[in-house]
């Protein structure tokens, strides 16, 4: 497991110790995190991982054991929790004749919000046209719209976002990737779970990940796949014998890789250089960076709550 | 406090059951007392004078269980479209969020019954005066009439809203309301006998006058309403308790 990073921030979500049964199986276990202000933090797992119970948890939704401390106090313990939380657990979580418009109204009532925020918000995530509109026909993206409006209502210091880009047209996703940064540049919180790995990767500053209710990582994006996935070098010469024999000469291992060879461990530098002493000419050198999937992968490898058959096979 | 109750009556207004369910106890108390009781009123009853009081319970009686599906619903909806989580983590207590619909569901059930039991006569009154009939002078015992059918129509929305708070489920909670009044406590009669009046809504009908021929003087209104109460009291009590421990979803 990777020890998690050092915080030096003075607000965060503190997550200590959350333990959750249910019939006798634990779903969460033991897990504990932070979730630093300035960043986006990234839940990832696999599917029944435990990562919507944890949010759950974390919000009081649901009881089990340990604590969840929003800068060093229970959420419960302020006035106004929307204030310091905006969360979207759910997509579909309205009633589906109420008007969007009306949705939000009554969250900003319960909030103590004033209804001109809900325009805002409206405007924000692009629904205004919709406010009239019941959302009960609304498709899966317009109801994460109208979700992470409800989230953003109060300005909240943390956003938690439970698969916020299901759904999402690829503008929409790049939209929430722009948004989601900006909100986190302005020195807030954004704790956002998702499967969509290629997104995460290009927008979530640290990383939590669990499998089958525990804790596998927590640790910065760089650190994760730096830890987990070595970086390759791909080469690609005119004389490719002559230097297979090169590589053997110097104890370097290699792979057959198209009409190129790859190489783990050492850096383009050396290869290069080993090559332009020998006078091979180099028609490609690069190198492969390891990527979240990659590094997901080799991480959650056995803590799969479903595991599909290769090939489809039954 | 105040943000939950405004919010609980937001709720209500702004979703379209609370409108049919109106529209539905409306359109049955006017075919009711304009046309059954009022234009198509037989003589029999138009002599005696305590035609509209009676009028008056029968429609409260009849139409409670509508109004006491706003308050099930206020609680099965968000249930049943997850809306129970953004409700919870908005306020900073589950029992604000619960007393905030009990003091709404209370107010709407007021209300309505008010408006069901002023409507009653005189609805009854035109379709009577429509059709050209005579009615004796009649007698109307307001404070005893009043506080029966208040709390005749405000027990069965509590009761509505607690089983929908005790079940969760929509469709059981619907059930549950619909099926422990008549049938359930029915069927116990046959063993239970006049004692039958100890049972929630068998005490809720004494309160009201309604069946008075099944249980004749078994208990006052006045004591049929403290047995209830002591029901809708623990119930409550059962149903805070899980609100406040039972995971939200």
């Amino acid at each position: 497991m990777i020890v998690p990073t050092s915080y030096n921030k003075v607000s965060m979500i503190k997550v200590s110790h959350l333990t959750k049964t249910f019939q006798k199986k634990l779903a969460v276990d033991d897990i504990s995190f932070e979730v630093e202000t300035g960043k986006i933090t990234g839940f990832l797992g696999p599917n029944g991982a435990g990562k919507s119970t944890t949010m759950r948890l974390m919000l009081g939704l649901a009881s089990g054991q340990g604590a969840t401390l929003f800068d060093d106090k229970p959420l419960n313990s302020y006035d106004q929790p929307s204030k310091l939380v905006g969360i979207l657990l759910e997509a579909k979580a309205f009633h589906p004749t109420r008007t969007a418009r009306n949705h939000l109204r009554v969250l900003a009532t319960a909030g103590s919000i004033p209804f001109s925020r809900v325009e805002e918000v409206l405007d924000i995530v692009g629904l205004k046209t919709e406010a009239k509109k019941g959302p009960g026909k609304f498709s899966l993206g317009m109801s994460q719209r109208l979700g992470i409006a409800a989230a953003l209502l109060a300005q909240p210091k943390y956003l938690m976002l439970d698969e916020p880009a299901n759904g999402l047209d690829p503008e929409g996703i790049a939209w929430l990737r722009q948004f989601l940064k900006s909100y986190a540049d302005k020195g807030n919180g954004v704790f956002v779970s998702s499967h969509l790995l290629s997104e995460m990767s290009q927008m979530a500053d640290n990383v939590i990940v669990i499998g089958k209710g525990k804790l596998l990582a927590s640790t910065s994006m760089k650190q994760l796949i730096a830890g987990n996935v070595r970086s390759s070098v791909f080469v690609r010469v005119t004389k490719q014998a002559t230097l297979e024999r090169i590589l053997k000469e110097q104890g370097l291992t290699f792979e057959k890789v198209g009409d190129g060879l790859k190489l783990v461990g050492p850096t383009t530098d050396e290869i290069g250089k080993l090559a332009a002493d020998a006078g091979i000419p180099i028609l490609e050198l690069a190198t492969h960076g390891g990527s979240l999937e990659e590094a997901f992968l080799e991480i959650t490898a056995g803590a799969e709550e479903f595991e599909a058959s290769p090939g489809g096979q039954s | 406090m105040i943000a939950a109750l405004k919010a609980e009556v937001l709720k209500v207004l702004t979703i379209r059951s609370t409108y049919f369910i109106i529209g539905i106890a409306l359109a049955i108390e006017i075919f009711v007392t304009f046309y059954i009781s009022g234009w198509q009123t037989d003589q029999v009853a138009l002599h005696q004078p305590d035609m509209l009081a009676n009028g008056i319970a029968q429609t409260v009686h009849a139409l409670s269980l509508l109004t006491a599906l706003i308050g099930l619903f206020l609680v099965t909806h968000e249930f049943r479209y997850n809306t129970v989580a953004y409700s919870l983590t908005l306020s900073n207590n589950r029992s604000k969020v619960l007393a905030a619909k009990i003091i709404v569901v209370s107010v709407v059930a007021i209300i309505l019954t008010l408006l069901i039991a002023t409507l009653s006569p005189l609805l009854s009154l035109l379709g009577i005066h429509a059709n050209h009939l005579h009615l004796v002078t009649q007698s109307m015992p307001y404070k005893n009439l009043l506080w029966r059918c208040l709390f005749y129509g405000w027990g069965y929305s509590m009761a509505g809203l607690v089983i929908a708070a005790l079940v969760r489920n929509q469709i059981g909670a619907l059930v549950t309301l619909f099926i422990v009044p008549g049938t359930i406590e029915g069927l116990l009669m046959l063993w239970l006998k006049h004692h039958v009046v100890y049972l929630p809504f068998s005490a809720l009908n004494v309160v009201i006058g309604h069946g008075q021929g099944v249980y004749p003087n078994a208990i006052t209104p006045f004591h049929a309403a403290l047995v209830f109460g002591g029901w809708l009291i623990g119930g409550s009590i059962i149903a805070w308790v899980l609100f406040i421990r039972r995971d939200a979803n």
